[in-house]
């Protein structure tokens, strides 16, 4: 008995020096081993392992060099989209870059009213992706002279994650200042299956007409104007419908919007430029009242500029911020007024079963020239003897008020999109949709 | 059958397969089959807190932290079928968790798994046979019950890298205790990394490991944090893991295959003195290596980060008051990570103490925890944050 209580206590004093040492090798700091840095320049891998949306040309370039534009044969495939015009492309571009062909918008009704240049649907947006060969295994990248904002918003929209997006930062530009040579020559691609039902459907990067409505009047947003000139009664709406020249009803600041022009987010103030540092962003958005605490709507004239604002904040900033795709052009367009000091007739203001749907009673304040003085309210431009574009209403039943199930028409379309099988019923090559069959 | 000799035979099979985990109030029992030799028990496992952390929230994510959430969240089956069968099943739902171990996110990251799922064949206390899903042979520290660690939770930094289930793995185990339960072994295959793609292989994981248990035994395939002043125990482990051909360090290319490599020690003292109270210590070092693949010119992203190459451990200490069902403990742990949020031989101490009351065991157990994150080198996705935990823990 003696003898197996000597041999615990011989356990219990080896247990101790196990404390003793065990101590010296964990805890306290410092007494793991290190690790050394890389001695070899790392080319910057592809989706997964860039966590930031923003790109450099020496990047891209190792893409380029390694082979993985438009690659039908590896894991991994670089798509680079060029956002210009056909005779800018052909004058020079990227190698492998493909030209952005498609649309950047069309005509749909959001809500109660027939509005221009708005996201694009499903359809249109498979065609997109299919035509450009964007698979499952494609990181997109987004280096031209154009606005890259407008696509990348709609992608972001699609549900296409940060990590498999990429922006050249500084755009064509940073290419060739860094001494990278353009090519004219188009690159053959060979088209994909793709589908934006292989995705995470992601409207949350896009503000419906009624999702805006609601949050100006319960003061839970923040829109940002990125056209400053649309508080001027000349900044016009001009070209969205046809005919070309005409003008919305009435110009003016949305309520609790405050003005940040879109070029004060590049470097010297010029959107071909790289992008303003974060701390830069930050500084700019606070200095106009926009701290990230409520969401950010950007907004423009047809939703174009209001995307060059929503990259960087997206992109850049990682806050919570939509794009308003109606912007101004739909805004501008929604009155009850019907008397001849604001329309021409009374057939330009909303129909009496639509009347929660005017803007007119949302807006601060208006300019009557560039840089001019403000003044309480909208501004009519019948005033001025402009020709004033009539509205297309519609009227549906459960979406007669911003607030009704049926008022966000165009995400609801877009989530039924993303939620059917194609016809035939044949899937894709990913896990989206949750329709039957097969 | 009597009710007497159900009882006695539950408590056979029972133990024969360590089902029950001394959740002695927990969870109704059901018997079936001839002679009554087929028993099923279903629990329920919660571990509800309240977090509270001075970073990750505002606009510049510095502002401070609240949530309520579950850390666990599950439904358990267990089952037996006379002396050499058993099977364990367990669900998990987490939902919408924000706090996460080094950072804090927007949630929404809702998850039902299917966490366990284990046909357990049993020869004899030298040789038993188990495959499905359940967790891999590797540290201590995973294998301790989740229910019963000695500090709040066990470290979330000891996951091995490009495991395809994190804590778990598929695959089949051969476990035993052998010269009067001293010595225990086990033997691993299981998946590893289970892509077929984008991994040079798919090669299976191999493991082993052996510890030495003095005092009294710990003999069961799960070990405990503490067994809160029951037993005497003294147990040094060690344990080795490999994977052929893992990942690329340049994926690009596709080139420079790389194999996993692992390698740990650690011991366990828990020791009661009447009328003094009951002192634990727990430490372990652990090493995973993956041929500095980071070092490569396109690493594979699973080659980096918390669940990247890295080596560490840690040391927990504990208190139990001899009276009242009070434990007071602490934690440090050291780690140093090849790449961690992009910063190369970055180091992370962390350290934590606090309390345990248990008012029916660790079937009703609260505990508080406050803790703190130092990194070697700070930067945006790596400041220095500190966390208070409140947590209660169900077992039903």
């Amino acid at each position: 008995m003696k003898k197996i209580t000597l041999f615990r206590q011989g356990i219990v004093m080896l247990s101790m020096l196990l404390l003793a040492a065990s101590l010296t090798f964990t805890g306290c700091g410092g007494s793991s081993d290190s690790y050394d840095e890389p001695s070899a320049a790392q080319t910057a891998p592809i989706a997964g392992q860039t966590q930031s949306v923003l790109i450099d040309a020496a990047t891209l370039k190792g893409w380029v060099d390694s082979g993985l534009v438009n690659n039908d044969d590896d894991w991994e495939k670089v798509v680079i989209l060029d956002v210009t015009s056909a005779t800018t492309y052909a004058a020079g571009h990227i190698p492998g870059a493909q030209l952005w062909a498609g649309n950047s918008g069309i005509d749909r009704f959001d809500g109660p009213v027939l509005s221009g240049n708005m996201v694009l649907d499903g359809a249109a947006m498979d065609a997109a992706l299919q035509s450009y060969g964007i698979d499952e295994r494609t990181t997109v990248v987004f280096a031209g002279s154009g606005n890259p904002g407008r696509i990348y918003f709609m992608f972001r929209y699609w549900g296409f994650p940060k990590d498999r997006l990429k922006v050249l930062n500084g755009g064509k530009g940073a290419w060739t200042a860094a001494g990278y040579a353009l090519t004219p020559i188009a690159p053959d691609v060979e088209p994909s299956t793709y589908s934006v039902r292989d995705l995470s459907f992601n409207p949350n990067v896009r503000a419906a007409l009624n999702e805006f409505i609601i949050g100006v009047e319960n003061d839970t947003v923040a829109p940002v104007n990125t056209l400053v000139n649309n508080t001027d009664k000349a900044g016009g709406t001009t070209g969205i419908f046809d005919p070309s020249g005409d003008y919305v009803i009435f110009q003016g600041l949305i309520e609790g919007g405050v003005n940040v022009g879109y070029a004060n987010f590049y470097e010297g103030g010029s959107t071909t430029a790289p992008l303003k540092s974060v701390d830069e962003l930050k500084t700019l958005l606070e200095t106009n009242g926009v701290d990230g605490s409520k969401p950010i709507i950007t907004y423009c004239r047809a939703g174009n500029a209001a995307s060059y604002g929503f990259l960087p904040i997206d992109a850049a900033l990682g806050w919570d911020v939509m794009v308003y795709d109606g912007s101004w052009s739909q805004w501008g367009s929604l009155t009850n007024e019907t008397e001849a000091a604001f329309v021409p007739d009374a057939s330009y203001a909303l129909p009496a079963l639509l009347s929660e749907w005017s803007t007119d009673v949302l807006v601060d304040q208006h300019k009557l020239e560039n840089d001019g003085a403000f003044f309480p309210g909208p501004y009519y431009n019948i005033n001025l003897g402009l020709t004033i574009e009539k509205p297309t209403f519609r009227i549906v039943e459960g979406a007669l008020s911003p607030y009704d199930a049926g008022a966000n028409s165009i995400e609801i379309e877009d989530r039924e999109y993303f939620e059917t099988l194609p016809e035939g019923g044949a899937p894709t090559s990913g896990s989206g949709g949750s329709g039957g069959g097969c | 059958m009597s009710r007497l000799k159900r009882v006695g035979l539950f408590c056979a099979i029972t133990a024969a397969f360590c089902l029950v985990a001394g959740a002695a109030f927990a969870g109704p029992t059901w018997t079936f089959g001839p002679e009554d030799q087929g028993l099923l028990k279903l629990e329920y496992k919660g571990q509800f807190q309240l977090n509270m952390r001075d970073d990750g929230a505002e606009a510049d994510g510095d502002g401070d932290t609240s949530e309520f959430n579950f850390r666990r969240n599950r439904i358990a089956l267990m089952g037996a079928y006379g002396e050499h069968f058993g099977l364990y099943v367990q669900t998990e739902y987490t939902e919408d968790v924000n706090i996460g171990p080094l950072s804090v996110s927007d949630g929404s990251d809702n998850e039902f798994q299917l966490l366990d799922a284990v046909m357990r064949f049993r020869y004899d206390d030298r040789a038993q046979f188990w495959l499905g899903k359940y967790k891999y042979s590797f540290t201590r520290e995973n294998l301790e019950a989740c229910e019963m660690p000695l500090t709040l939770d066990r470290s979330v930094l000891i996951r091995a890298p490009l495991a395809s289930e994190g804590t778990r793995d598929k695959g089949v185990t051969l476990w035993g205790n052998l010269f009067d339960q001293k010595f225990q072994y086990r033997i691993d295959a299981m998946n590893g990394r289970n892509d077929s793609t984008s991994s040079p292989e798919s090669a299976f994981r191999y493991g082993a490991r052996a510890h030495v248990t003095l005092l009294d035994p710990e003999s069961n395939h799960g070990y405990r944090g503490t067994y809160l002043g029951k037993k005497k125990v003294l147990t040094i482990g060690a344990a080795y893991q490999m994977e052929k051909d893992v990942a690329y360090a340049n994926t690009v290319a596709q080139t420079d295959a790389v194999d996993y490599e692992a390698w740990t020690v650690d011991a366990f003292f828990e020791y009661p003195v009447a009328e003094v109270g009951t002192f634990t210590v727990s430490a372990a070092y652990a090493d995973y290596d993956l041929d500095d693949a980071y070092q490569g010119a396109n690493p594979d992203s699973g080659v980096i980060g918390q669940n990247g190459e890295k080596n560490g451990g840690y040391v927990k200490v504990g208190y139990m008051l001899p009276n009242l069902p009070l434990q007071f403990f602490a934690r440090t742990e050291n780690w140093s990570f090849a790449n961690l949020d992009g910063v190369y031989d970055q180091e992370v101490d962390w350290y934590g103490g606090g309390i345990n009351y248990y008012f029916r065991g660790q079937d009703l157990k609260l505990t508080m925890e406050v803790s703190q994150v130092d990194y070697d080198t700070e930067g945006p996705e790596c400041e220095d944050f500190v966390t208070f935990t409140t947590q209660l823990q169900l077992i039903f």
